[in-house]
């Protein structure tokens, strides 16, 4: 929906000089030519002023009706000048819907006085041409001074009409998104309302039917399932991006989803165990899913202690030790340019290795740490690999982007938005500064900037 | 054993690191520069207010409406020199604002001009034609206090841009005023237009009706007539002119401002840009 009011603008605009045009040549241009035989024979022309002073009858009453042309131009002026203000009131944006329904009001009312112009002129013409002794008077040929005036009129009429349906297009439209907006946001707040006293209804040990019973539990589950597949849907990338990894090192994937289908079963929400924070001097390992005592070890040895902040469960009883992927510092180097709006936050807290110089270890927990180190090592390449890949991703996607401007001759940028209206999440390509965007779902127009 | 960190992490991956902390910086200080545009604050500092411009329309009008008043005043309206009846000789006549006090007496050969476009072989019903010589003495008198109005009008502005200084209304209200008063302005001088109009009226007539005039070398001058009509056109002009730079104002507000758009707005994405 295009905001009209530069177009409307330089409608009136036009419809304002117009009707100055109108008034000087009403005023000035001679209306009828009379034909007299004495004393001298030939045509005598009278303009507006001369009409009104005449001795003639006809004369005069023809008179009135120039009057009211050259009233009604003036009415038009007054009119079109209203209009503008009504426009920069609405621009100003202090008042809604009030100015608006002016400027339609106005431009109708300027378009029936057009219409009633130039019926004005046509039948004066008729009139005087009834008239015996009357003539209209020309400017040259068979042109007439009144066609002149007949034209403007015209000219006004044809303006006056796009400019009422301009105005009344985008109002229509208008009106007819707020009333959607106002339903909606009634439904969202009746909803509310009524979400509000089944919980206090709840919370006062009041019985409710079974009928509620089951309609909420659908409602929670409709929610749930959407909840689930929105997680679903943003954790496919991080799922393509450690298939390698964990093909490599064959260890058990986390079952996260596994973990909220259950949750689910259970008609619980799904939750994610909160992360611990990670102190300095702990390489934190284990998978958070596990069950396994997860508790750091600590190494005595010559009297120090050391948080390697290794689980028992690393451990085996043979001294093989089998390290389970340090699943942090994956995700750490994999998907630390991961967007903030997604509905379940993987913010991950950066953790510097620091170990304290003066320690020592004993043969197990060395090579434990040389496993670490090269494991280690192998993410890194694995991470510099994944950002190279990011990176030609990305260099891809400019690509794209050179390529699109180039056609259409602007950047285009897609973004993810949410509609405030539905809470729908979906994806928008941008054009230049401002672009107004439609939700699919409930049809809320708004804009991105 | 000593354990360095230079021992677990090789330069390779201390460089990833490095850049990997750097870009994130950039990206969160782009971020950040991002959401302070958005939220409206400067980053150089605190938000500069909008100097609201001491509009000199008020003065211009004020200025414009005297000296034309001084015209209307002093100068003559118009000239009208005209062959009287046969061999008795030219009469003449300039046309003032105030009748009364450039009335010439009696005597003068003037007076006898009752209408100017009085037709040859005149019986006793000759003003057929309308258009006496009074008629053009109310239109100097309807200018004059034109011109009045208009001044008062831009007294009135003036104050009102001095109260502003003091009590700082909104900028939108300002506008909204300054709209007004630009259109009253536009309406009287529009209706003072339509007044000054009948002078030229009298050249299309007398190039028209020729042959019915008595006189010969009937001569009609309006010249001040004239430079009030185009000083009426130019106060027209200059007041459309305001009421489209007041347009053109809020329309860059609005694109700076962006928040008042009639419909949501989309605050949101991933790349930078808030979701609300």
């Amino acid at each position: 929906m295009k905001d009209p009011s530069e177009k409307f603008r330089k409608l009136i605009s036009w419809i304002a000089f117009l009707s100055i045009i109108g008034i000087v040549f009403t005023s000035i241009f001679p209306w009828v030519s009379v034909s007299k035989t004495l004393p001298i024979e030939g045509k005598m022309f009278y303009n507006f002023e001369t009409m009104k002073n005449s001795n003639d009858e006809n004369i005069i009453t023809l008179s009135e009706k120039v009057n009211i042309i050259n009233i009604l131009f003036f009415l038009i002026l007054i009119l079109v000048i209203f209009s503008y203000i009504f426009l920069i009131i609405y621009k100003t944006q202090k008042y809604s819907s009030l100015p608006q329904i002016l400027i339609i009001i106005g431009s109708c009312t300027i378009l029936v006085t057009c219409v009633l112009i130039n019926y004005l002129i046509y039948s004066f013409s008729e009139a005087v041409n009834n008239t015996e002794y009357m003539s209209t008077p020309y400017v040259f040929a068979s042109f007439q001074y009144s066609h002149i005036i007949l034209i403007i009129g015209i000219v006004l009429l044809i303006i006056s009409a796009a400019s009422t349906s301009v105005i009344i297009m985008y109002s229509y439209d208008y009106f007819k998104y707020e009333a959607k907006g106002k339903k909606s946001s009634q439904k969202i707040l009746k909803g509310k309302a009524e979400k509000k006293l089944d919980l206090k209804e709840a919370s006062a040990g009041v019985k409710k039917s079974k009928k509620s019973v089951t309609i909420k539990h659908e409602e929670i589950e409709d929610w749930l399932k959407d909840e689930v597949h929105n997680i679903e849907k943003h954790s496919e990338s991080i799922k393509k991006l450690t298939a390698d990894f964990y093909e490599e090192e064959q260890v058990e994937k986390p079952k996260t989803q596994d973990k909220i289908k259950e949750t689910f079963s259970k008609k619980d929400l799904p939750r994610i165990p909160e992360e611990k924070p990670i102190k300095k001097g702990v390489i934190p390992l284990g998978n958070p899913f596990d069950e396994q005592d997860n508790t750091p070890i600590k190494i005595k040895e010559t009297g120090k202690t050391y948080d390697s902040g290794m689980t028992k469960s690393s451990f085996s009883e043979n001294e093989d030790v089998k390290v389970k992927p340090v699943q942090k510092l994956e995700t750490d180097l994999t998907f630390s340019k991961k967007p903030k709006s997604e509905p379940f936050k993987s913010e991950v807290k950066k953790t510097e290795v620091k170990i304290p110089d003066d320690l020592v270890l004993t043969d197990s927990f060395d090579k434990v740490l040389s496993s670490v180190i090269e494991k280690r090592q192998k993410e890194t390449k694995r991470s510099s690999d994944f950002d190279q890949k990011d990176k030609t991703l990305e260099r891809y996607d400019e690509n794209a982007e050179v390529e699109k401007s180039e056609l259409n001759g602007e950047k285009i940028t897609t973004f993810t938005v949410r509609c405030p209206m539905c809470k729908n999440v979906f994806s928008v390509k941008k054009t230049g500064e401002i672009t107004k965007i439609k939700c699919p779902k409930c049809g809320k127009e708004g804009v991105v900037k | 054993m000593a354990f360095d960190e230079e021992d677990i992490l090789d330069e390779e991956f201390l460089r990833a690191k490095k850049t990997d902390r750097l870009t994130k910086e950039d990206i969160l200080d782009e971020d950040f520069k991002k959401a302070r545009i958005i939220r409206g604050k400067n980053l150089m500092g605190p938000k500069k207010k909008k100097k609201k411009t001491f509009l000199l329309s008020g003065i211009f009008l004020i200025i414009v409406a005297l000296i034309c008043i001084g015209i209307i005043i002093k100068a003559p309206w118009a000239y009208i020199k005209a062959d009287q009846y046969e061999n008795s000789g030219e009469a003449d006549a300039f046309i003032f604002k105030d009748y009364d006090k450039y009335d010439l007496g009696d005597d003068n050969e003037s007076q006898t001009i009752i209408n100017i476009f009085e037709p040859k072989n005149c019986s006793d019903d000759c003003n057929y034609l309308g258009l006496t010589f009074d008629d053009f003495y109310t239109p100097p008198k309807i200018t004059f206090y034109g011109f009045i109005l208009l001044v008062i009008l831009g007294i009135i502005f003036l104050l009102y841009q001095l109260i502003d200084r003091k009590r700082n209304f909104s900028f939108e209200s300002f506008i909204i005023t300054h709209s007004i008063f630009s259109a009253v302005t536009i309406i009287v001088c529009t209706y003072l237009l339509i007044v000054l109009l009948k002078f030229f009226g009298v050249y299309l007539l007398l190039y028209h009706n020729d042959p019915f005039i008595l006189s010969n070398n009937i001569i009609f001058l309006s010249p001040v007539v004239l430079v009030l009509v185009f000083i009426l056109l130019g106060i027209i002009k200059v007041m459309f002119s305001i009421l489209k730079f007041n347009y053109n104002q809020l329309k860059q507000d609005i694109k700076e401002k962006d928040s008042k758009n009639p419909f949501f707005i989309y605050k949101g994405g991933r790349d930078g840009v808030i979701l609300e």
